[in-house]
């Protein structure tokens, strides 16, 4: 079971280049795709989705061609996209059974799975409400559940986690965990915790191209020991930050805690205490050198 | 629940899936929109027939041609609209293994619908025509040719436009002007590829003369010919799915 991505380029009839060069080799797990808005990741996602074509390069699912068997390849792919929607005055219930059966699921196998997804994520209560009553939370669980409904065995999602509260949030990557170890999740997201705390490999992509490949703790190490915060003074922050790669900064009673990466040697007394990095502190870091670096790319 | 346990017992497989189908389409389909639409329509044709007496044998043809593109055109112009605006269409083509399949799994409710409509002017017409009820059942299926044509016309500009109102009147105003040039320009041959006015009420009264039923025949051919070319352009329009997603 395992995916195979080779030399893969989307360039739009524009001119835009969204992917360049792409590959990757993805085997069962949780996998990340990193990157600011406009990176590239949502287009490397319809195209894995055979939503787009795309323009060189080759996707191979089993060793198979998915663009050449794509009846087959939509079979055994659960794919939640970044925008989508549901038929408003049908209900959820409605509607997953409308998807399941034209996913060729039926009788009691759909009746079992319906009945599984909407356990899994919470949503047996709402099931005989109408979709547009639902909250946008809500909507995205039931998204979920339709890319869950047919047992993928592999699992494109988009952005899963945006509308989520903080527990479904964190319900969602537990979810994500225990589907790893079955199939294979490939996960786009610019929230970096959803990464940092599901994937056992991420890719990083930057303006279309593939910049970093590998376990997010080792991306982490590229900014360690370069991690400081310190507590300034309210009216001092502006001018503080404006010199440093800010992270987070936290309101304390007499002032404000910043969270900030020093470029390489740079860090003194002045920078504060460090603290442990991790991985959006590795991101921002990297977003904010590869923008100084390539304006171009990253407008 | 209980009643689908029980269809689906009793039921083949395949034709209970082709129910949900259609009821989750037909609940799609007729939008408050498109009821107020049809109703207008219904009332337009019953006022014209009762108060005004238009609807009389030499205008009968005519009309039930008319009624038919009405409703192709109604029952169409917000077919994707749902596809598009709501984006259920990435839903959609995930599970459906090609363009064709995706055509035919929206178009055929609203076709089955369009010809289930058009019964009742169908009834209409029969009242007020002295044909037989054989050659008037013969220009329903004549008729049914203008709605597939127009059905497939008002989705190739709904892959342009994502609203139903403004589809509609580009489709209505598209074709007046379509309507008003091939009707009144002096093309030679026009009988044989006239798409308004085909002259089965002049047929009708020399039925056995083989001319009549050529010319008949070839000016349908020629429109399912066109209708054809119509499905190949929107399946080529939605085959490049970056088009619709954007």
């Amino acid at each position: 079971m395992g995916l195979s991505i080779r030399n893969l380029c989307k360039t739009y009839q524009d001119g835009n280049e969204a992917v360049v060069d792409f590959n990757w080799e993805i085997e069962r797990g949780v996998y990340g795709l990193l990157g600011p808005n406009g990176a590239g990741k949502s287009t490397l996602l319809e195209i894995l989705s055979l939503n787009l074509m795309p323009t060189s390069g080759t996707v191979l699912w089993e060793g198979w061609d998915i663009q050449k068997r794509p009846t087959a390849f939509r079979r055994v792919l659960g794919y939640l996209p970044q925008a989508y929607g549901f038929y408003p005055e049908l209900t959820a219930r409605q509607m997953l059974d409308y998807l399941g059966r034209l996913h060729g699921l039926r009788g009691r196998r759909l009746r079992k799975r319906m009945a599984d997804v909407f356990e899994i994520l919470n949503m047996t209560e709402v099931r005989n409400r109408k979709i547009k009553t639902f909250s946008g939370g809500t909507r995205q669980r039931l998204a979920i559940a339709q890319a869950l409904l047919h047992e993928p065995q592999l699992l494109v999602i988009d952005e899963p986690t945006t509308g989520l509260d903080p527990s479904e949030r964190v319900s969602f990557r537990n979810l994500l965990f225990d589907l790893g170890k079955s199939c294979v999740v490939l996960l786009s997201t610019h929230i970096v915790k959803d990464v940092e705390f599901t994937c056992h490999e991420m890719t990083l992509l930057y303006g279309g191209a593939q910049r970093y490949t590998g376990h997010p703790v080792s991306f982490v190490k590229r900014v360690e020991g370069r991690v400081f915060e310190k507590e300034v003074e309210v009216a001092d922050f502006e001018a503080y930050s404006r010199e440093r790669c800010v992270i987070a900064i936290q309101e304390k009673p007499d002032g404000i805690v910043v969270r900030h990466v020093v470029r390489p040697g740079e860090g003194d007394s002045e920078s504060g205490d460090p603290v442990r990095a991790n991985l959006e502190d590795a991101y921002v870091d990297f977003v904010g050198e590869r923008q100084e670096e390539e304006p171009v790319a990253a407008a | 629940m209980r009643l689908v346990g029980l269809a689906e017992r009793r039921l083949p497989v395949r034709w209970l899936d082709e129910i949900v189908h259609f009821v989750v389409q037909t609940r799609l389909l007729f939008s408050r929109f498109v009821l107020l639409l049809l109703a207008a329509m219904f009332a337009l044709f019953s006022f014209a027939t009762v108060k005004e007496q238009t609807f009389k044998e030499e205008n009968a043809f005519g009309f039930l041609l008319l009624q038919t593109i009405g409703l192709a055109v109604i029952l169409h112009m917000g077919l994707w609209e749902s596809e598009r605006e709501e984006r259920t269409f990435e839903f959609l083509v995930m599970r459906v293994p090609n363009v064709h399949s995706l055509i035919w799994f929206k178009l055929r409710v609203s076709l089955i619908w369009t010809v289930l409509l058009l019964v009742p002017f169908f009834l209409g017409f029969v009242w007020f025509v002295s044909i037989p009820f054989g050659h008037a059942l013969l220009f329903l299926l004549f008729c049914s040719t203008h709605a597939v044509f127009f059905s497939l016309f008002t989705c190739i500009v709904a892959s342009f436009v994502h609203r139903a109102l403004p589809t509609g009147i580009i489709v209505v105003i598209a074709t007046s002007i379509y309507a008003g040039f091939s009707e009144n320009a002096l093309l030679p041959y026009k009988d044989y590829y006239r798409t308004f006015l085909y002259p089965f009420s002049e047929a009708y009264s020399s039925w056995s003369t083989f001319d009549w039923v050529w010319l008949i025949v070839v000016n349908r051919l020629v429109e399912v010919v066109e209708a054809l070319g119509f499905y190949a352009w929107f399946a080529r329009r939605l085959s490049k799915t970056e088009k619709w997603i954007g």
